[in-house]
């Protein structure tokens, strides 16, 4: 496997501390894989020229301006519309759990959200972030200046999953929040009961918004790999249940996908992409969801 | 039921462990951290009944293999006999089993509560049934021991020796083939046994000193023609085998499983019952269809006869077999004084010449008569036998002895009042045609008596007669009746026919009554007359009439005046008058001679001018049976002299010597072997051995040398080779009392099946394996792992490579 394609691992990305080079390596990690440039075909007025890049198709190289300077450009063409988006991201106590990955699901939802915003910005759409637990928390609105990454890179890094959660009424807040249709990328685990939430995004829907709800589950959540009896402590309401693990996991495993496949199917009617995601999955399922979710939008 | 390793089942006891880790070693739950709590707190309930359910259930089965594993190692085995019982619990609990196995799963499935109750009954009613069978089989479970089989056993060896055994088949009699089975089962048998061999003639009846000495007993063990009965052997066997201090006790019987073997054995089951724990195995040793030509027992129609009589012979060729044809020779022995002699260690007899043959053809498992005649034989002894032609499987039963004596005719004196008519009876035993050529057997002197009291026999020699007849006596001279005392104590014979010159004062006399067998009572006259009426089917004199005995037209003979009289003790009745138990014909032995009376007279004419005739035995048209009667009395009373020559082997022959007559030293030559010295003692030779079949020679001197013989014939049922169906023996031995086996490896395998019963011991292993399945499915499916991580992933990178 090349070199870059390795970031989309989160074992691998966990070695680099920095968020910035972390979203950077994902997103090259990501393009690199893919065969044709990702933002070919997005717009279709020239706006500027850029340097040719591996992976730029070379059918786009502006010959004449290598004429000129004896160096590659590719042409650039500038969206119709840009897109906004806004990466909300769920700060419950809950997210900050794993059971033995490298990366928490907040760490996995971190990453991610900073890959987007990365690749966003360099599409040069506008980006904003939304932090929530019981109530939204911060926001930064969105902007396309390349000033943005480092902002909401910095804002990304200090944040600290803590307390309870109510997904929901966050959501509703944000879709009240919202004057512009906008792209809502959420990073939640869900882990409450789904009718408030799936009313809430339905009201984002009606907003007008465009909606991806990834996800993100441990993949101890996902595979519940224990064995023998076990006390499960829950880290958010302190409940306690013991159980024998290893007759259960089929009762879990019923019981999950009854949870996933409501979300999924009423995302599905209401036009939301859901994203399954477990942490231990590599990075660019996420970030294809994301593309071909904006492509669908042209 | 018994166990090879008894104290195996205390391995048993191991099933405490999966039940004390159930319950003492309860898994301390593990804390752990878990947002997805809520996945799990919907299910709890439910998970926690079941996995509780699956538990006791896996516990129940991994008991259950514990046992089953202990069980079978300790190596459980029952009676053969009941092994049939046992599969049927087995079946009753592998079907609990499956039925219990069915309720808890439709139970956990929480199937419908009828379903499941009606599961459980069922699985109860298994229960119980299963409990009532192992219940109703230990009850009567044999004593018979069972258990390691090499322990020291007490072993009896019946082997059948009869001359049967003889029968050849593959070039082996019987015999050596059983001798050959019967040494290899000795050296079968585990060490420190005890083991005795029985045969047939059944002499030794201890054990063996050792295993060498056993076998050098069924070495020699040689076909006896007088064999005892198998039953009685066996019964032998079994009684020696008591004796034993060993527990464990074992009876090979090795026979042929013919008919012939196996008859008067009716109480040997209850024998068997008696003694349980006794095993008991059945060696067959016989020939499946035996083929076997045979000379029955032959009949003579009379062994003494006088000069120029004639003789039957009468027997039959007896066949086993799909039928066919063989001759029959009679062959008759030349006289010759000097003979036989013992010369060069073999003996020489006088040579045979076939007088007859005759070609016989029989059914399939046939029989047919065959009869020969013989006439002119010179005076003496004459040994003879018949003889099959050709060979067949068994050889004792192709010829059979006999011997007959030619001596002059008997002299009879008659004695009668002069107007008596005698010539009735003298007629009768001695007609004038035969007498005219010579074949009379019997030449009668009449003397007449004078007046009551008056001497009659003063001036005759009694000892020149064999036999004096009294016809229709007036009471005789004190004188007379003592000398016909002393002639009958002798050995002579006296026929007394009263009649009317006979009356109550006149035989008042004790001696008379002595002679009489009786005390004269009175006259009898039935009303309407009676007739002769057999008393004693079986009586010699009545021989002649038993081929047409249902046809004697007594009854056109009828007597209308009797003498009643009171018989002595002793007195054997021959022929009473019908409706009454009043004797008209009675014999009475008297020291070596015998006398036999008749109440009416043999003697009356059809018309008598004084007096009405007492009966019309003799006057009666065609008075046949008459005729029979005088000459059956006649030869009777002639025989009391005579001697029995034809004998079965293991008989005791006794033939008379008369010191006056005979030679008082002979030698006997047997079928086989050196000449003996044997003497006459009180008149009388014995000899006691006669197992060998065949001529038997006696050789005296007495004014020149004198032979006589006897012949000895083996038993009838020497040739029964027929065979015994199983069915005959299950109802002889009782059925599943013994075990049956032919050949080596199903002795073997029937020995190793009663010592050590039927196994459980793969039947237990199929148990453990069914259990050991069941758990491993079971324990799989409870905690088995329903998706394989390594395909979900697979899943995801394939999403990946869509777009």
């Amino acid at each position: 496997m090349p070199a870059a394609e390795s970031y989309l691992k989160p074992e691998v990305i966990n070695q680099i501390k920095r968020l910035d080079l972390r979203a950077q390596f994902i997103v090259r990690g990501f393009l690199h894989g893919l065969h044709a440039s990702p933002y070919q075909g997005f717009s279709v007025e020239f706006s500027e020229h850029r340097k040719y890049v591996t992976g730029d198709d070379p059918a786009d190289i502006d010959w004449l301006v290598y004429a000129k300077t004896d160096k590659y450009y590719v042409k650039k063409f500038e969206a119709e519309t840009n897109i906004t988006g806004y990466l909300v991201m769920d700060l419950s106590h809950s997210m900050a759990y794993t059971y033995r990955q490298e990366l928490s699901k907040f760490d996995y939802a971190i990453c991610l959200a900073a890959s987007l915003a990365y690749l966003m910005i360099h599409q040069q759409d506008p980006v904003g972030l939304v932090t929530f637990d019981q109530k939204i928390r911060s926001s930064l609105p969105p902007r396309s200046k390349r000033a943005q990454l480092g902002n909401l890179l910095s804002l990304l890094t200090r944040l600290e999953p803590a307390g309870e959660t109510d997904v929901a009424n966050s959501l509703s807040q944000l879709a009240a929040m919202l004057k512009q249709k906008s792209l809502v990328m959420v990073f939640s685990d869900l882990l409450v009961d789904p009718e408030p939430v799936i009313r809430a995004m339905q009201q984002l829907r009606h907003g007008g918004h465009d909606v991806i709800v990834f996800h993100v589950l441990d993949e101890a959540e996902v595979r519940f790999p224990f064995d023998g009896m076990v006390k499960f402590e829950d880290p958010e309401s302190e409940d306690v249940v013991t159980v024998d693990a290893t007759s259960f996991r089929r009762d879990y495993e019923e019981e999950l996908s009854e949870f996933r496949n409501q979300y999924r199917r009423h995302c599905r009617d209401n036009g939301i992409d859901y994203v399954e995601i477990d942490t231990s999955m590599q990075f660019d399922k996420a970030l294809m969801e994301y593309l071909l979710s904006r492509r669908s939008r042209f | 039921m018994a166990f090879v390793n008894a104290s195996l089942l205390f391995g048993g006891m191991l099933m405490a462990v999966p039940i004390i880790l159930h319950l003492v070693m309860r898994q301390k739950p593990r804390p752990l951290l878990f947002p997805a709590i809520r996945f799990i707190q919907q299910r709890r309930e439910s998970n926690r009944r079941t996995l509780r359910l699956r538990h006791w259930l896996l516990l129940l089965l991994r008991a259950l293999l514990i046992v089953l594993l202990a069980a079978a190692i300790a190596r459980p085995s029952v009676d053969s006999n009941h092994w049939g019982n046992w599969v049927v619990i087995a079946l009753v609990s592998l079907l609990f089993l499956l039925a219990l196995a069915a309720t808890v799963s439709s139970w956990l499935n929480a199937r419908g509560r009828i379903l499941v109750g009606l599961l459980l009954l069922f699985t109860l009613l298994l229960a119980t049934g299963d409990l009532v069978l192992m219940a109703r089989v230990f009850d009567r479970d044999g004593e018979a021991m069972l258990g390691d089989q090499e322990a020291p056993v007490a072993a009896v060896l019946v082997i059948d020796s009869s001359q049967r055994m003889g029968y050849k088949h593959e070039n082996l009699s019987r015999l050596e083939k059983v001798q050959q089975t019967a040494s290899w089962l000795v050296q079968q048998l585990p060490s420190d046994s005890e083991v005795a061999v029985l045969g047939s003639s059944g002499r030794q009846q201890v054990f063996a000193i050792d295993f060498a000495a056993a076998r050098e007993t069924v070495d020699r063990m040689q076909l006896t023609s007088v064999a005892r009965p198998l039953a009685d052997v066996v019964r032998d066997g079994i009684d020696l085998l008591e004796t034993s201090r060993l527990p464990r006790k074992e009876i090979y019987i090795f026979t042929d499983l013919t008919q012939g073997a196996w008859q008067d054995s009716s109480r040997l089951k209850a024998v068997l019952e008696n003694h349980a724990d006794v095993l008991v195995y059945l060696v067959d040793e016989g020939v499946i269809e035996p083929v076997n030509y045979a000379v029955g027992q032959v009949t003579l129609s009379q062994q003494t006869l006088t000069t120029n009589g004639t003789f039957q012979l009468r027997t039959e060729l007896q066949h086993i077999g799909p039928g066919g044809e063989r001759g029959v020779e009679l062959y008759l022995e030349e006289p010759d004084l000097q003979l036989p002699i013992f010369q060069d260690g073999r003996q020489r007899v006088p040579a045979s010449t076939r007088r007859a043959r005759q070609h016989v053809v029989v059914a399939e498992n046939g029989r047919e008569q065959v009869q020969f005649q013989l006439q002119g034989l010179p005076l003496g002894i004459h040994q003879g036998s018949i003889r099959l032609v050709g060979d067949d499987g068994l050889e004792i039963d192709d010829t059979r002895y006999f011997t007959i004596h030619v001596r002059k005719p008997w002299q009879v004196l008659v004695v009668a009042p002069e107007e008596v008519p005698a010539k009735f009876f003298t007629e009768a035993i001695s007609p004038f045609s035969l007498r005219q050529t010579g074949q009379a057997q019997f030449i009668c002197t009449v003397v007449r008596q004078g007046e009551t009291g008056s001497q009659v026999l003063a001036d005759q020699q009694l000892e020149e007669f064999a036999a004096v007849c009294l016809v229709d006596p007036r009471p005789l001279a004190e004188e007379d009746w003592k000398r016909l005392l002393q002639f009958a104590g002798q050995g002579g014979g006296i026929g007394i026919m009263l009649g009317h010159n006979a009356d109550v004062a006149g035989f008042e006399d004790p001696l008379a009554q002595q002679l009489l067998g009786g005390r004269l009572l009175r006259q009898w006259r039935p009303a309407g007359g009676t007739f002769l009426d057999p008393a004693d089917e079986n009586h010699p004199v009545m021989s002649e009439f038993r081929e047409v005995s249902s046809s004697i037209p007594w009854q056109e003979f009828p007597v209308y005046r009797y003498w009643q009289l009171e018989l002595a003790a002793g007195s054997q009745q021959i022929l009473r008058f019908a409706n009454s138990d009043h004797a008209a014909v009675f014999e009475q032995r008297v020291g070596r001679g015998r006398t036999i009376t008749f109440t009416t007279p043999v003697s009356e004419p059809f018309q008598l001018s004084d007096r009405q005739p007492w009966n019309d035995l003799v006057s009666g048209e065609n008075a046949w049976p008459y005729f029979i009667l005088a000459n059956q009395v006649a030869r009777q009373l002639v025989s009391s002299g005579e001697s029995r020559l034809n004998y079965l082997a293991g008989e005791t022959v006794q033939l008379v010597n008369d010191p006056e007559r005979d030679a008082e030293k002979y030698q006997l030559f047997a079928p086989q072997g050196e000449p003996q010295p044997i003497n006459a003692v009180e008149g009388h030779l014995t000899v006691r051995f006669t197992e060998d079949v065949g001529a038997y020679r006696l050789k005296g001197e007495r004014e020149g040398p004198v032979v006589r013989g006897f012949s000895v014939n083996g038993h009838a049922h020497q040739s029964q080779l027929s065979r015994i169906s199983i069915k005959q023996l299950d109802s002889l031995l009782g059925a599943e009392r013994y075990q049956l086996a032919r050949g080596r490896d199903e002795i073997q395998f029937g020995i190793r099946q009663k010592r050590l019963g039927q196994e459980f011991f793969p039947l237990l292993i199929l148990l453990v394996a069914i259990v050991l399945a069941l758990e491993h499915v079971l324990a799989n499916r409870f905690y088995g792992r329903s998706s394989d991580p390594e395909s979900a992933r697979g899943m995801v990178a394939g999403t990946a490579e869509a777009p």
